[in-house]
């Protein structure tokens, strides 16, 4: 196929709040291909979680869109809120990263599961739900029994699998996954991943993986988009990411992680701190801390810089646009 | 007290209407609250002034109905009503105001001191607080003012055990948690002896909570010592006092001389408006959960 | 590094009772137990960082606390320069803590919201009575330059509400650094902050380090981190030391099978690599319920039956690299 399954396109998400208006996602151009798994990578307030929750058209009452998000052909802002209720769940899913709270205290396991059916496939019979609930627990490696359960009877990491158990129930082609495991511990968090890993090769899936931890996403991702005060800085397949990286927010990243495989870590660091995105700075966003920085970058935001169909930069460094 | 939850559902209707008109209802409610309570503060200070009369000698003839010599017109006693209701907005200030400053005095420190310790002793004084709670306010007011009598200090009195349980109960509760904070485990942890951790880092971060209580109690207040007058157990007479008023224009209903207890009653419900507006404006200016709508 | 001890903690224990429903109280269950930190013994040289690493339930934080008696120990002995500070009285310990300081995870909460930052660094040194008044202000003026803390004399009339995390972590160190310690427990210093901002916190912290004369207790779940900045590292594991070497050695001889897995699953920046990834079976053992024998044995994919009966001591595998594992003989 060569139209990629989500076309995000010019896509900007802006919050009214008490204290003015606060643009939390600013021009961002993305795709995902069919059964690919696409990391987007940045810190707090870099607007990555609101990406993924516009994804699932949950933002909340104050935020305003422009742009647009393609899925399959169909723009999802322009939907009827009706039509996008049967995508959510079946089409597109989501899972957040707090399992604790994710999952409804009071209602059994197999309650989550129906109230998912009921929504999207009304008719369906009880015995078929039971069906369809059991073999998605046995995928995600939870002893299918343990549908009569509440959540607090599983532990952080089950109930992580729960939910995705839930949401990858109705086979849906994308699963957006909002920092899975940064509440988890390592090991679990290792596991977890190869289940999504598993999950994504056995059901044709695509994932968005939203996170900050640049371990994970070498694991999991293809491709890789970092984000950095509301702006897409970079877009590169993973490989040449971590490589070759080009922004220099994304190198000096990268060089400031530690790693257990390096013996001597020569960890740098970045001054300073992000931007307050109720006054953001005039031009490029990361221009304050970048060692790189030149005259335009105070004064004029750097366009998107296509070096490739895979390889976009934002940064005068690379060129005019 | 159903008299709080009349206030409660008059206050909330006038923030719906608010809503429509201004932009940030919390803020517009708890101005709206200032400024009729300072009108009522203003008037208080300012009554030898601002009255025409003098609210305990007679000054025309009685149970005249309002004109332009007596704009609220005339008692049985031949008092001006309007002078009265001026001067009376003292009695009920200075009396809410000392209740509820002897009211909080006394549950703040008990509640800082309890809330800390914890143990059994928190067991016990809670449950002694709890039942002088649970005791209907008014009743115990007027158990208390018929065992200390008439007088200002008295009636003070009578009132702010009524509400000492609210500031202790807030404050223990404040305290118990903020004791768990890391900002407090710190300063264990940097040496700090216990007075200082009281009085430095739990005590400010708990006070913010008792500025909704205090405004809430004042209005309370009033409308206690409203009650107790309106029972003959507050002032005694010719002092001015709202609540008096009311009870002595009563009365006069049935002969359709409506003026004497309309507006005393009036100034009681809009001082309490005031003071119960400007407290949920608060509420909600600081807990900006509240307000918001889904 | 020299060869004295600072710390030398010995069969420290923390316990905590839960509480359980009247029911069981009746047909005389006893009260469940956990044993946070269970028996453990290690020291640290001056001037070393010594790490200790694990995962949610090992017992690190409550050993981090316990071994400041912020948490009061069950039991054990921790002394400190020479003196058992168990041993001391409220009064006596309270004086003490001028000498070792703790830095907490969350940067926002540790912070009093209604004191000014100079406010804050200076407080110990009030506490303390230590210098003038005008004094303190110097020192915390120069603190705040160390610690990189920026315009020094801006930052001293702020609140910290007003600061970012990184900024934050930066006045509680000044704050930890001000009665010149000699020892600091770092509890996940960086865990709550921003990627971009915790190297340079631990650049801080390790440059401070040297200057200041300081011995280091850095807790942490982060392996990488713990392989930047310490000397020896500790792996715990529901109450216990399960491995203790140098890092290096660590890194390059992992001897217990929970180890292994905890470096197998750490993930790793670099989609190069394919690691063949080591993993437990089931779950952690709820804390209330410590397996007998080796508490890993329910999990360890190298488990022996001996490993069911009997609890294996931390031995040392040769060249002090400690471990408490049946497959490991003592050398």
């Amino acid at each position: 196929m060569n139209e990629p399954q989500v076309l995000i396109k010019d896509f900007s998400v802006s919050y009214r709040t008490k204290s003015g208006i606060l643009q939390a996602v600013g021009n961002v151009t993305l795709e995902i291909g069919y059964h690919e798994s696409l990391g987007i990578v940045g810190e707090s307030g870099c607007g990555k979680s609101t990406l993924g929750v516009s994804m699932l058209r949950l933002l909340p009452p104050n935020a305003t869109c422009k742009g647009s998000i393609l899925f399959k052909g169909d723009d999802l802002l322009s939907l009827h809120p009706d039509q996008m209720r049967k995508l959510r769940g079946s089409e597109i899913s989501m899972i957040f990263q707090d399992p604790m709270t994710s999952l409804n205290p009071i209602m059994r396991i197999r309650d989550h599961f129906f109230e998912l059916f009921r929504v999207h496939n009304p008719g369906m019979q009880k015995g078929e739900m039971i069906e369809i609930a059991k073999e998605a627990l046995h995928s995600v490696g939870v002893d299918p029994s343990r549908l009569d359960n509440y959540p607090f009877e599983f532990s952080g990491g089950m109930r992580q699998r729960v939910m995705i158990a839930i949401s990858i129930a109705l086979k849906p082609a994308l699963l957006v996954a909002d920092e899975p495991t940064t509440s988890l511990d390592v090991v679990v968090q290792e596991q977890i991943m190869q289940l999504l890993k598993k999950l994504k090769s056995e059901r044709n899936m695509s994932i968005m993986l939203i996170t900050h931890d640049m371990g994970i996403v070498a694991e999991l991702a293809e491709k890789v988009a970092v984000m950095y005060a509301g702006r897409l800085v970079e877009y590169a397949p993973v490989r040449q990411l971590y490589t070759e990286p080009l922004h220099p927010y994304t190198r000096l990243l990268l060089r400031s992680i530690p790693n257990i495989k390096l013996d001597d870590m020569d960890l740098k660091y970045i001054p300073g701190s992000l931007p307050d995105l109720k006054n953001p700075p005039q031009g490029c966003r990361f221009y304050p801390r970048c060692p790189f920085s030149r005259g335009v970058c105070k004064d004029r935001e750097p366009p998107d810089i296509r070096l490739d169909d895979n390889r976009r930069v934002k940064c005068w460094l690379y060129g005019d646009g | 007290m159903s008299e709080r939850f009349t206030n409660q559902m008059i206050t909330s209707r006038f923030s719906a209407f608010l809503k429509n008109l201004l932009g940030d209802a919390s803020g517009a409610m708890a101005f709206a609250g200032f400024v009729i309570l300072t009108i009522f503060i203003l008037m208080a200070i300012f009554a030898p002034w601002i009255a025409p009369y003098s609210p305990v000698k007679p000054s025309g003839n009685p149970l005249m109905p309002p004109s332009w010599h007596h704009l609220m017109g005339t008692d049985n006693m031949g008092y001006d009503v309007f002078s009265r209701f001026i001067w009376g907005s003292r009695m009920a200030l200075i009396i809410a105001f000392i209740a509820t400053f002897i009211a909080a005095s006394v549950g703040i420190p008990i509640g800082l001191a309890v809330g800390y310790i914890g143990g059994p002793i928190d067991r016990v004084i809670t449950m002694i607080m709890d039942s002088i709670y649970t005791f209907p306010g008014l009743i115990l007011a007027i158990a208390i003012a018929a065992v200390l009598g008439p007088g200002i200090i008295n009636i003070s009195l009578s009132i702010a055990v009524v509400y000492i349980p609210t500031y202790y109960r807030v404050i223990r509760s404040q305290v118990a948690s903020v004791k768990s904070e890391l900002y407090v485990e710190s300063a264990y942890s940097i040496g700090a002896p216990t007075p200082t951790i009281i009085f430095r880092y739990i005590l400010p971060n708990v006070l913010p909570s008792i500025i909704v209580v205090l405004s809430m109690n004042i209005a309370d207040a009033i409308m206690t010592e409203a009650g107790l007058s309106f029972l003959g157990l507050g002032i005694t007479p010719p002092t001015p006092d709202w609540g008096y008023d009311l009870a002595n224009g009563q009365q006069f209903l049935i002969s359709n001389d409506w003026w004497m207890a309309f507006f005393p009653g009036v100034a009681i419900i809009l001082i309490v408006l005031g003071f119960s507006m400007f407290a949920e404006g608060l509420n909600e200016y600081f807990n900006p959960n509240i307000g918001e709508k889904r | 590094m020299s060869e004295e001890l600072l710390l030398d903690v010995r069969n420290l224990q923390k316990v905590f009772e839960l509480k359980r429903p009247w029911t069981e109280a009746l047909i005389g269950k006893k009260k469940p137990l956990v044993r946070a930190v269970d028996n453990v013994s290690f020291t640290i040289r001056k001037a070393e960082t010594l790490g200790i690493v694990g995962e949610s339930g090992s017992g690190k934080t409550t050993m981090g606390r316990t071994v400041l008696r912020l948490v009061e120990p069950t039991a054990g002995q921790i002394i400190f320069n020479g003196e058992d500070i168990v041993r001391f009285s409220k009064g006596k310990l309270r004086k003490a803590r001028k000498n070792f300081q703790i830095i907490f995870q969350d940067p926002m909460a540790s912070l009093n919201p209604y004191m000014r930052i100079g406010k804050i660094v200076s407080h110990p040194l009030e506490i303390h009575n230590i210098a003038t008044p005008a004094e303190r202000k110097e020192r915390v003026l120069s603190i705040f330059e160390k610690v990189n803390l920026i315009p020094a004399e801006e930052f001293y009339n702020r609140f910290p509400r007003h600061l970012s995390g990184g900024q934050r972590q930066r006045v509680v160190i000044a704050r930890a650094l001000i009665t010149n310690p000699s020892f600091i427990v770092a509890d996940e210093p960086t865990a709550m902050l921003d990627v971009s901002v915790r190297s340079q916190i631990l650049k801080l912290m390790i440059d401070i380090k040297s200057e200041f004369g300081l011995t280091y207790l850095f807790i942490t779940h982060d392996l990488a981190s713990a392989k930047y900045i310490c000397d020896r590292i500790g792996v715990m594991y529901l109450g216990k030391i399960v491995e203790l070497a140098e890092t290096r050695e660590l890194f390059m001889h992992p001897l217990h099978p929970y180890t292994k897995i905890l470096m197998s699953a750490v993930p790793i920046p670099d989609p190069t690599l394919h690691r063949k990834k080591l993993l437990p079976k089931g779950e952690i053992p709820s804390a209330t319920n410590i397996p007998s024998g080796c508490r890993f044995h329910t999990r360890c994919p190298f488990a022996m039956p001996v490993c069911a009966q009997e609890e294996p001591k931390l031995v040392d595998a040769g060249s002090s690299h400690l471990v408490a594992c049946h497959l490991i003989k003592e050398s």
